[in-house]
């Protein structure tokens, strides 16, 4: 309580200390919305037009186009999906929606196929870090960054928006999306509501030695409802938004396909609301934001056929999670947004040599319950904060930037305190153009960490309360060129970069395969390659763009020498990812995509031997469609997805295999 | 031109490391099961990873791929035990909840018997032979009455909870009753089946959670009950056979337990400890101690050639090792094998 008493009164003074030169301030700097401005590092973006041409499940199914993201996709069709940014764990990415941060404590993780799709207006991924005074400090600090922006929450243009939805695809899957914006000359409100579920019963075959085991995929289907509401209200140079998100989820868990056993009757349920506001004042002397977040997570997991006494398990966890926090951004010079995966700074302001100072404090408290005696409501508080500085020149930039993450955790019944705190520098340095043909460079490195999660530290006798954050120290070269060759437009990006992973946090079993230890024990290196192309042509009613994306990782296990391991690529991440994708639009109303991923043969345990390997697979999707047009600003559009294509039995998890060709017919109706 | 430079900038920027194939060779299994091992590797739950290795001692070859070449598929999820009884093979797999019978000559497979009861996997977790019948513990709470030649369960035998290790004395089965899926309140009793009526006869309360069970030659019965892992320590009991009562509770660490003539080899904390049945005092509490052992999950005693066998799990995540001592405890050989190797059979 002490230390939010002091946090409360030092944003009040600061606040209060520059209000009176806000009062002074006399420039005129129009907000037309709140996107997020992200520059530096490598950015990878996709918009709504490109979403819609995907029609992704959820946000998991869409990192997988992101160069650098190895998916772990527990089977498709409302599975658990996670990912792993260079061979990183997935805990140091930081999940922002609209400029609220989405955080888990007990697992660290999020769920990405709890995600939805449908309201996103552009959604980008930041590797190395990010800035801009609409991210949260957190956001700021972590290893990398997932930001999604929403049609919901942000200011719109006619005073009335509607956007609808309604999708039918294979395997009983039904989909219906409704949102409503009522934008005013100061303010915007909006409510949006979604609703899906499939019954996810779809043949399968898989090798099973010399013969082909086939069966049907049972208790994976799922219901799935979202709710939101978001206002926003603009006084000059300030705004102040409210913003609600909910869902609820039953989901059938079928599990890995055990061979010559089918019976499955485990269930997840979730129900979670995240309530949000934020104030922010723009303006060219000292832009900051104050925001605050509650987060309410239940997650119940029954398995009815449980062999205990009872005869089942009916596990509830409870997470609450409150986040607040300041940020600010002396920001002299406007930057231009080129909305492209090849981010490059534009400075338009005539002020080239000033400093650019940025900065905040962000502080959070969270609780876990549950109905296992096992846990013991582990509550924590966590305190971060990032100063940083960038110097623009004609052509170059650079930005340093220093972090620090305090967290402190109690247990109402052990007594046990464990207490931690982690230092964060970053350094990047980037140029427009070097070389007339070498085109832009930069460097970066940074020093990331995910802390331990509730789990971790205190599982039954699983936990360690003398766990280390591991950290991640990630170095990077990057190189980007843009070409005009006739009517051709050419896109280069390469990055090597080499991250070194300490103190890894693993499980290793101790005295036999029921008591398991987390330890601070693991080391990593990875060394990789990522690489981007992009091509586009426009004709007079033609525009055709390819995409090309790979990815090399080599993630070695270097935690001990004289184990089996040593120097072996760490499971599930694959060392070449291809994905690509070819659209053709036709009078911006028409138009077919198509697009593949490849990833090479992974490994299920540590040890690169075959009998863990996974094979590789590569899997094509295809869309077709049409955009009708309607008087008075509507639009009627009627897609076709074909996924999975060529009908490859495929999975990225062992024996989590994913549904063969299936079909999604989706209908949508906007007034813009 | 600079469009053409740059494209011979990034192809010598860009390394790209060549993907190495190392195909582990393909080794053919024998006809005729000699002169060899055949090791059972539980694997990992929800892998689908148990496998038989067969280990020909003349050539010195392992090789990994034993069931799959003889089946032509895969055994499934969790091989907990393997044992030979008569001319057949019996494996227990846990998870798939079958019972694989394979030819004991030629190693080919005779039978696979799902084991599901309404609707549900009864989990099969060990299994012991009387006359005709084999008796297998099933985790659902049931030890089942199967006939050796029709394969068919014939009668379900209602014990305590998650069955786990069984030992036969004289006409009686003994079953540990685990309870391990009901932790932290574990089972404590040891389930007393007359093997000729078929039926419980009693429960012996014994410590938390009961494991490994084994008969001495005087058919007094060893049982180890592991506590909770924590507060609970786990401990050595002694049965009479004839009372059905704990004789004695002694005070030292034990995890598993095999019989090797008159003494018992004790498996603690990574170490074999050497305990005489006919006076029921520990011996040598530092019998074998071998560093190079990661994981020393389990232990084998084979009378005929008076060996003894230790299975080195490398943190159950690693495929493993069995190393062969003789029964002075002195170190004879050593043969790398599958994940979580837990059973073996020997082949002169």
């Amino acid at each position: 309580m002490r230390k939010l008493f002091i946090f409360i009164c030092l944003v009040f003074i600061s606040l209060d200390s520059f209000s009176q030169r806000l009062d002074h301030q006399l420039d005129t700097i129009e907000v037309i919305d709140l996107r997020i401005e992200i520059d530096n590092s490598q950015v990878q973006k996709l918009n709504k037009a490109q979403i819609t041409a995907l029609q992704p499940e959820d946000v998991g199914q869409l990192l997988q186009r992101f160069v650098g993201v190895s998916l772990k996709s527990y089977g498709g069709l409302g599975g658990m999906k996670t990912i792993s940014v260079r061979g990183i764990n997935g805990n140091q990415t930081g999940i922002v929606v609209d400029g609220f941060s989405i955080q888990n404590t007990q697992t660290g993780q999020l769920d990405l196929s709890n995600i939805q799709t449908e309201s996103i207006e552009k959604m980008t991924l930041s590797i190395g870090g990010t800035q801009g005074v609409l991210n949260p400090i957190s956001a700021l600090i972590g290893g990398s960054c997932l930001s999604i922006e929403t049609f919901e929450s942000n200011f719109g243009m006619p005073a009335y928006q509607v956007r609808t939805a309604v999708k039918v695809g294979s395997f009983g899957q039904t989909d219906s999306y409704l949102a409503l914006k009522v934008n005013k000359n100061r303010s915007f409100f909006s409510l949006m509501g979604k609703y899906r579920e499939a019954a996810g019963k779809y043949d399968f075959e898989i090798e099973n030695g010399n013969q082909l085991y086939q069966g049907k995929r049972l208790n994976n289907d799922f219901k799935e409802g979202f709710g939101g509401f978001s206002a926003g209200f603009r006084v000059g140079k300030s705004v102040l938004r409210l913003n609600d998100q909910f869902n609820q989820s039953d989901k059938g868990l079928p599990g890995a396909v055990i061979l010559y056993n089918t019976i499955s009757n485990q269930r997840l349920k979730n129900i979670t609301n995240q309530f949000n506001a934020d104030f922010t004042r723009f303006d060219q002397i000292f832009p900051f934001r104050i925001y605050a977040s509650i987060r309410n997570e239940q997650l119940t997991y029954i398995d009815s056929t449980y062999l205990n006494t009872a005869g089942f398990l009916d596990n509830r966890y409870y997470n609450t999670h409150l986040i607040n926090g300041f940020s600010f951004r002396k920001l002299p010079m406007k930057r231009r947004d080129l909305d492209s995966i090849f981010e490059i700074i534009e400075i338009t302001s005539t002020n080239k040599s000033k400093l650019i100072y940025f900065g905040g404090i962000e502080q959070s408290y969270s609780l876990l319950n549950s109905n296992l005696p096992a846990i013991l409501a582990p509550k924590r508080y966590q305190l971060k904060a990032v100063l940083g500085t960038e110097k623009n020149w004609n052509r170059s930039n650079l930005v340093l930037q220093v972090g620090e993450h305090y967290f402190s955790d109690r247990q109402s019944i052990s007594g046990n305190n464990v207490e931690r705190f982690v230092f964060t520098p970053f350094a990047s340095f980037q140029t427009e153009k070097w070389k007339s043909f070498v085109g832009g460079l930069n460097f970066w490195a940074k020093r990331s960490f995910r802390i331990p999660t509730f789990n971790e530290l205190y599982y039954n006798a699983l936990g360690n309360l003398s766990l280390k954050p591991e950290i991640a120290n990630q170095f990077n070269i990057g190189n980007f060129h843009t070409f005009y060759i006739h009517r051709n437009q050419l896109k280069f990006r390469l990055d090597a970069y080499f991250n070194f992973v300490e103190n890894k946090i693993v499980a290793i079993p101790t005295k036999n395969l029921f008591v398991w230890s987390i330890q601070n024990v693991g080391k990593a290196q990875v060394f990789g390659v990522d690489f981007q192309f992009n091509h586009s042509r426009n004709f007079s009613k033609l525009k055709l763009e390819t995409n090309v994306n790979y990815s090399f990782q080599k993630v070695e296990d270097l935690s001990d020498k004289n184990s089996p391991t040593y120097k072996h690529q760490l499971p599930y991440l694959p060392q070449h990812t291809v994905n690509a994708d070819f659209s053709v639009v036709y009078k911006s109303k028409s138009g077919i995509t198509i697009s593949g991923l490849a990833t090479s043969s992974r490994y299920a345990l540590n040890e690169n031997i075959d009998a863990n390997k996974i094979n590789g697979f590569y899997v094509f999707d295809a869309s077709i469609y049409h955009t009708f047009s309607l008087p008075n600003a509507q639009s009627l559009r009627l897609s076709l997805n074909v996924k999975n294509l060529l009908n490859q039995s495929y999975s990225f998890v062992r024996y989590y295999v994913m549904p063969g060709t299936n079909f999604l017919i989706s209908l949508n109706y906007a007034i813009h | 031109m600079q469009f053409i430079k740059y494209i011979l900038l990034i192809s010598l920027f860009a390394v790209f490391f060549s993907c190495k194939k190392e195909h582990e060779e393909t080794i053919e299994s024998p006809a005729i099961l000699k002169n060899g091992m055949l090791v059972l590797n539980e694997g990992l739950f929800q892998l689908n990873n148990a496998s038989l290795t067969w280990v020909d001692f003349g050539s010195g070859t392992t090789n990994d791929q034993f069931f799959t070449q003889k089946a032509g598929r895969l055994l499934g999820d969790t091989g907990n035990e393997m044992l030979r009884y008569g001319n057949k093979i019996y494996i227990v797999v846990n998870v798939s909840s079958t019972i694989e019978v394979l030819d004991a000559i030629t190693g080919n497979s005779i039978k696979q018997i799902s084991m599901q009861a309404n609707g549900n996997a009864k989990q099969p977790r060990s299994i012991r032979f009387f006359g005709s019948k084999a008796f297998i513990s099933c985790f659902d709470g049931f030890v089942d009455v199967m006939d050796t030649s029709t394969f068919q369960v014939e009668s379900r035998i209602p014990v305590g909870l998650n069955p786990d290790q069984m030992t036969i004395s004289g006409q009686y089965l003994f079953v540990s009753n685990s309870g391990g899926l009901n932790a932290p309140v574990m089972d404590s009793t040891i389930s007393v089946i007359d093997l000729i009526a078929k039926s419980e006869l009693t429960k012996i309360v014994v410590g938390k959670n009961p494991g490994s069970i084994v008969t001495d030659y005087e058919g007094d019965v060893y049982v180890v009950t592991r506590g909770n892992y924590s507060t609970i320590p786990s401990r050595l009991n002694k049965i009479d056979q004839d009372e059905f009562i704990v004789l004695e509770s002694y005070n030292f660490d034990a995890s598993k337990i095999t019989l090797m003539n008159n003494r018992l080899l004790i498996l603690n904390n990574n170490k074999v400890m050497l305990f005489n049945t006919d006076t029921d005092q520990l011996l040598d509490d530092n019998f074998i101690n071998n560093p190079t052992i990661t994981t020393l999950s389990n232990i084998y005693f084979r009378s005929s050639s008076q060996q003894i066998y230790l299975f080195d799990s490398k943190g159950y995540t690693n495929t493993g090792n069995i190393l062969k001592y003789n029964v002075n405890g002195d170190f004879l050989s050593q043969y790398h094998v599958g994940l979580n190797p837990n059973s073996i059979l020997i082949y002169d």
